[in-house]
Order: C-alpha cells, then sequence, then structure tokens
C-alpha cells in the first residue's frame, strides 16, 4: 500500500464530510467500548493480568535474539522452515519464491498486518498468482479494492448498503437491488470462499504470538477461516513479525487473556489454535510443509530507544476504539496500514516522520489509550516524543514554530509574559462581554469550538492576592 | 538467507547493549514474573465449565453413557431438519456404539464433509473460558473443527480442567501434534455492521454432549 500519510489533514476534511463513512463510525464505536468495558468488569484479575502482560512483553524484548534462535531451532526439529527477512522487500521475496517452487496458482489468506505492511498480495499478483483473503472483513475490502480502516475489524467503514451493492456487482452481475440482510451476505461468501479453500494451494496466516519454547504459532480468528487456510492447502506460510515471540504457552496465555477482551469483549476468541510444524508423519489432514517468515523491518532499531515500548503492542485495535480523533475521522485519513494512536506511533517509523509528520498531532493527548492498553504502552508520551522530534528535525510549520518561539521568549521575561496574559485576558473578556460569538482571525477554532471562557481575573492576580492576604494575617 | 538471520540478531544484540546473553539467562530471568491465573467463579469445574459455554453461543446435554449418543445425534437431526449424514472423528471411541443403518458415515477426509454432521471426542474442557480443546491425530483431523456445518463434541466429564495452563502441562509431556485447537462456541463474525452473525466459516452451531467421567 502507498502510503498516503503526508495528506493527513486533507484525509481528515475529506472523512468528517463523507456520510457513509460517519455512519459507519458511529455505529462501530460503542459497540466496541461497551463490550470491552462488559468483558473487563467481569474479571477482577484484570489489572494483575495486565501488569503481567507488560511485565511479558518486556522480557520477551529484552531476551530477543535468545528467544528468536530457540523459535527457529524448535521449528526446524518440528520439520518446518524459518526464512528471515530485514525488510518488506524480502519477506515479499520469500512468499512469492515458496509459492512458485510450489507452482502455485491460488494463495488464500488469512488476515495478517504484517502482509498489509509488505502489501504481499501486490507481490503475488505481479507474480501471477491468485490471492484471496478470507476473513469476511478483508473479502469485503478486497472486492471493494481498499485497504483495512482498522487492525482487527478491516471493514468497519463500509455499511451494510455499500457490502449488499459490493457483492450483488460482483457475485452476481447486477445492480439497484434491495439491501440484504447480514445472514443472507454471510452465508454467500461462505460459499464463495468454500470452492476457493479447496482450489487453494497455499494458505498464508498471520499469528499472534510466536511460543519460543515450542517453536510454535498461536492464532486466533472469530471466523475459523485461518483455521481452513493452514489446514486444507498443501503448504502453509506464517507471515509474522520478530516482535511476536513470548517464551512459553503460559506467557501466551496472559496474552490470550488480555487480547480477547481489549479487542472485541470475548473471554476468549472464538478459535484459538497452536500449530507446530507440518502434518504428522499418520496426520490426514494439514499441510506438507511449513513456512514461517520472520519479518524485521525496523524493529530491531526501534528496540534501541525511547520507542521500545511500542513494540509491546499485541495488535487489539482498544487504542482505535477509544481514540476520538479515529472515531472521528475512521482509519484511512491516517493514510498507511496502521491507524489509530498505534498507528501514529508505529508509521513514522516505517514511512519516516517527514512523510507522516501530521500523525503525532491527531491526538488530544486524553489519555484514553494508554489507561486502555493490555500492556500498558505509554502511547500520549510516544506521541509527545515524535512532537518533540518533529519540531527538533524542523518539520513543524513556520508560524507554528514562530509562535513557539515567540511563547519561549515571552515565558523568559516575567515583567512582559504578565503584561501579554493580562492584555489577552482582557480582550477575551470584552469578546465575552460583547457575546461576540465569531470573532475575526479565529475561524478555525470557532467553527467548531466555543473560546474558553474568561475567568474573573488572571492567575498570576489571584496568586498575588492569595499571598496578600495570608501575609496580612 | 542466512545473513539475514545473523544480520537481524546482530542488530537486536547491538540494540541490546551486547551483553552476553543465553537461554538459560532468560528462562531464570523469566521465573521473576508471577503468574496470574482468574479466580475461578464457580466452586465446581464443570458447572463453570457449562455456564462459559452457553456465554459462547453453544449448547449442550449430559447423557447417561455413550451407547445414547446416536440416539442424542439422532434427536439433534430431527430438531435441526439434518439429513442424518455424519462424519465421525476418533474411531476406537466411535465405531462400537449402536449405529443403525440409517446413518449414512463419511470419510473424515476433506472433500467429503461439507454440510455433515462432525461428532469428535473432546481432549479437554476448560472451565476458566468453556472452550473444547482437541488435537490433531489421523482419525480426528483439525478439518473435522471446521469443514462441518454443525458439530457435536463429546466430552466426558473428567476431562474437564480448570485452565489453558494445566492443558499446556498435559499436552508438553506428550509432545505437541501439529495443531491444537481450542473451540469456544460455534464459528462467528461482525464484519457486517457489528452484527454478530454465527456460521461464518466453521460450524453454524455447537453442540456438547457431556459423559459421566
Amino acid at each position: 500500500m502507498k502510503a498516503q500519510s503526508h495528506r493527513f489533514k486533507a484525509n481528515s476534511q475529506q472523512a468528517l464530510r463523507d456520510a457513509d463513512l460517519q455512519a459507519a463510525l458511529g455505529r462501530a464505536k460503542s459497540g466496541f467500548v461497551d463490550k470491552r468495558a462488559k468483558a473487563i468488569d467481569a474479571l477482577p484479575e484484570f489489572e494483575a493480568l495486565r501488569e503481567r502482560g507488560r511485565q511479558v512483553r518486556a522480557h520477551s524484548l529484552a531476551y530477543l535474539d535468545v528467544y528468536l534462535e530457540r523459535f527457529s531451532a524448535q521449528v526446524e526439529h518440528s520439520g518446518g522452515r524459518v526464512h528471515w527477512a530485514s525488510d518488506a522487500d524480502e519477506a515479499r521475496r520469500h512468499i512469492v519464491d515458496i509459492c512458485q517452487r510450489q507452482q502455485a496458482r491460488l494463495v488464500i489468506k488469512s488476515k495478517t498486518m504484517v502482509g498489509e505492511e509488505i502489501a504481499i498480495n501486490e507481490a503475488l499478483e505481479e507474480a501471477a498468482i491468485e490471492v484471496v483473503e478470507t476473513d469476511l472483513g478483508e473479502y469485503i475490502i478486497q472486492l471493494a479494492k481498499e485497504p483495512p480502516s482498522h487492525i482487527i475489524a478491516p471493514a468497519v467503514h463500509k455499511t451494510r448498503d455499500q457490502i449488499s451493492s459490493l457483492f450483488d456487482r460482483v457475485h452476481h452481475q447486477r445492480q439497484g437491488q434491495p439491501t440484504r440482510a447480514v445472514p443472507d451476505l454471510v452465508d454467500e461468501a461462505r460459499q464463495v470462499l468454500r470452492k476457493k479453500f479447496r482450489r487453494a494451494d497455499v494458505g498464508i496466516t498471520g499469528a499472534n504470538f510466536l511460543i519460543a519454547e515450542e517453536g510454535s504459532a498461536l492464532i486466533v480468528t472469530n471466523e475459523g477461516n485461518a483455521d481452513l487456510c493452514m489446514s486444507l492447502p498443501r503448504v502453509h506460510i506464517v507471515l509474522t513479525s520478530i516482535d511476536k515471540l513470548v517464551p512459553t504457552l503460559e506467557d501466551a496465555s496472559t496474552l490470550v487473556r488480555l487480547l480477547g477482551r481489549s479487542a472485541t469483549g470475548q473471554p476468549m476468541t472464538t478459535y484459538t489454535t497452536l500449530v507446530t510444524g507440518a502434518r504428522r508423519a499418520n496426520d490426514t489432514a494439514g499441510p506438507e510443509e511449513f513456512h514461517v517468515v520472520l519479518l524485521d523491518n525496523g524493529r530491531s532499531q526501534m528496540l534501541d530507544g525511547p520507542f521500545r515500548e511500542m513494540l509491546h503492542c499485541i495488535r487489539c485495535g482498544a487504542c482505535l476504539n477509544h481514540c476520538p480523533v479515529y472515531s472521528a475521522i475512521g482509519g484511512h485519513a491516517y493514510g498507511w496500514v496502521y491507524p489509530g494512536p498505534m498507528g501514529s506511533v508505529l508509521t513514522p517509523h516505517f514511512i519516516g516522520l517527514d512523510k507522516s509528520k501530521d500523525l503525532p498531532h491527531a491526538c488530544t493527548l486524553n489519555g484514553r489509550c494508554e489507561a486502555v492498553c493490555p500492556v500498558k504502552i505509554p502511547l500520549p508520551k510516544l506521541l509527545r516524543r515524535l512532537r518533540a522530534a518533529s519540531f527538533e528535525q524542523g518539520l513543524t510549520q513556520p508560524v507554528e514554530r514562530s509562535a513557539v518561539g515567540l511563547w519561549g521568549k515571552l515565558a523568559q521575561r516575567p515583567v512582559a509574559y504578565r503584561a501579554a496574559t493580562a492584555g489577552a485576558h482582557r480582550i477575551l473578556r470584552v469578546i465575552q462581554r460583547l457575546d461576540w460569538q465569531r470573532p475575526p482571525f479565529l475561524g478555525a477554532w470557532t467553527a467548531h469550538r466555543s473560546l474558553p471562557h474568561a475567568s474573573r481575573e488572571t492567575f498570576v492576580s489571584t496568586w498575588h492576592r492569595q499571598r496578600e492576604k495570608t501575609h496580612e494575617r | 538467507m542466512n545473513g539475514s538471520k545473523e544480520a537481524i540478531l546482530e542488530r537486536i544484540r547491538r540494540s541490546q547493549g551486547n551483553t552476553k546473553r543465553d537461554l538459560e539467562t532468560a528462562r531464570q530471568a523469566r521465573k521473576a514474573i508471577a503468574p496470574v491465573l482468574p479466580k475461578q467463579v464457580d466452586t465446581q469445574e464443570q458447572a463453570q465449565f457449562l455456564g462459559r459455554l452457553e456465554l459462547a453461543g453453544a449448547s449442550w446435554e449430559q447423557l447417561a453413557g455413550a451407547s445414547e449418543i446416536p440416539q442424542a445425534a439422532a434427536r439433534f437431526c430431527s430438531e435441526h431438519g439434518l439429513p442424518k449424514r455424519i462424519v465421525l472423528g476418533d474411531h476406537a471411541f466411535f465405531r462400537d456404539l449402536p449405529w443403525d443403518s440409517e446413518w449414512e458415515c463419511l470419510s473424515p477426509q476433506p472433500q467429503y464433509i461439507d454440510g455433515a454432521l462432525a461428532i469428535t471426542l473432546a481432549l479437554a474442557g476448560i472451565a476458566e473460558t468453556g472452550s473444547l480443546a482437541t488435537t490433531s491425530t489421523p482419525e480426528q483431523p483439525t478439518t473435522l473443527n471446521f469443514l462441518p456445518d454443525q458439530q457435536l463434541v463429546v466430552l466426558p466429564a473428567g476431562r474437564i480442567v480448570d485452565s489453558l495452563e494445566t492443558l499446556w502441562g498435559r499436552l508438553r509431556a506428550s509432545g505437541l501434534p501439529r495443531t491444537v485447537n481450542l473451540v469456544t462456541g460455534p464459528s462467528r463474525t461482525a464484519d457486517i455492521e457489528q452484527t454478530i452473525q454465527l456460521g461464518a466459516h466453521g460450524p453454524r452451531q455447537l453442540h456438547v454432549i457431556l459423559l459421566p467421567s
């Protein structure tokens, strides 16, 4: 996917005017938030689990090289193969090579954000290999030729109306029909995709967690599509990244308890599957070959420095669901694979801060993302660090830079600073007394908000008055 | 290819300050992370398991013995208007049950089991989540959990364990198979307007038959 993050402001404006998108987002928001809250209320140990989850992630990263070597040895021991990829291009080549060696004509996929990150579908299509997404949401957006707009609900931006006409057009070559019911649409996708599953040569899945000690991948879905992808074709490729590693099955269990509840409000996702190696000698189903593609793509460098904690992320999507900015504009406006707060931290690392400089500013710093993060990533702090980096690199607007510079100079001169704030206060009081709703030059602010209510006096004069009183006593 | 492996590991080591570490050090350090297990809500594991199973959208019934399984399967078929076409998992367990000639038994090969009712044997039930655990074996391939339209899962009550951790302990002792499936309710999707719809890719119904231990 070609990054469009530099167009963030224009994309947001467009998203706010898109009535279908606003309807879809309005429906999604409360659903995710309420379901999560209910699931967490039902589990008094959630906070303790969250702390353990954070410790597990921190420990896994602290020994990442050791655990990666153990994982890789265990995969080979159970008859699988590990392919290391420093960047997206190398990961694409590994996968295309495996598929070409198999003379694969059809590849089926279950949802993988790493797959979006390396644009694997495009690479396979260029090699004349058909790729079909099997997660219903991913299938819908593949038909619509759109990228996902949410990391766990890729088609959350689509209304039923749009999906219905999309299916009519693609499956039946007809249009202008009445909107169909959800069961009808789901069943039609099931039938269409069942045929694809039967014909597929290679199945690609992601992995939610990799277990170092066993050399296993743990994969969760609610639909069961990943399980069909990994058991019907003769080759199974796990496309994943190095940060997904945890030491043991017990550690993965802690994260599974956090993941389902944080993502969809489920104590346990419907299908939680642990897969280790290829089919065994006497097995009557399962792939003959098992491959794991391990992508780095800058993660090993992120380990060193102030953004290390971002690698704790388990991709639950809770920070997106609780973000007022994401809820207003949806995922596409962010312009690349990972949207919302986690995306605003990750995207600059993958595509460059200069190409995504608005993302760290698309945040009200209300702190909800950090409060709901199942592994306690301090997202607002990381976003502030990116803002500072963006200022240091001279990426901010000249107006903003001179305003900050001016403020800095004022703040160093207490007398001038007091005079300026007192002046501003006086102007605000006048505007208020005149009941002036739309003062000139402030249109960008007042179009969506009221001016702040001026207090009776400035902080400094209150302070002085209080001090005088104390001295009198 | 190996070049990238070394390059990635080298970059990680550099990011970690190049301190010398090995698997044993990592394992020792990991011991400092105290386990956290959710407390059991119900004092009885079986009651908790069945409660969670229902919450996940599955149904269940209790039988007096395995010989009643064919009758229970017949009732399930007539209630849901299904033909008596079945795929049986674990043969050693199912073959000697009193199946009469009305049943059409299909081979568990993927091409034969579309639209059939699968009857499988669970390795364990997990009280914490209401999940059914099965492993892939030559007789009961993992596909039996996903290709059929409906699934009956037989679970002897003595196989209910408290948590995932207990299950892992047992599986590790015998060596991990290719697939361990933890199934919690029927297949579902909420990808269209957040409406939960059962039967996305896997079984539309999941019914558990509980046997005495």
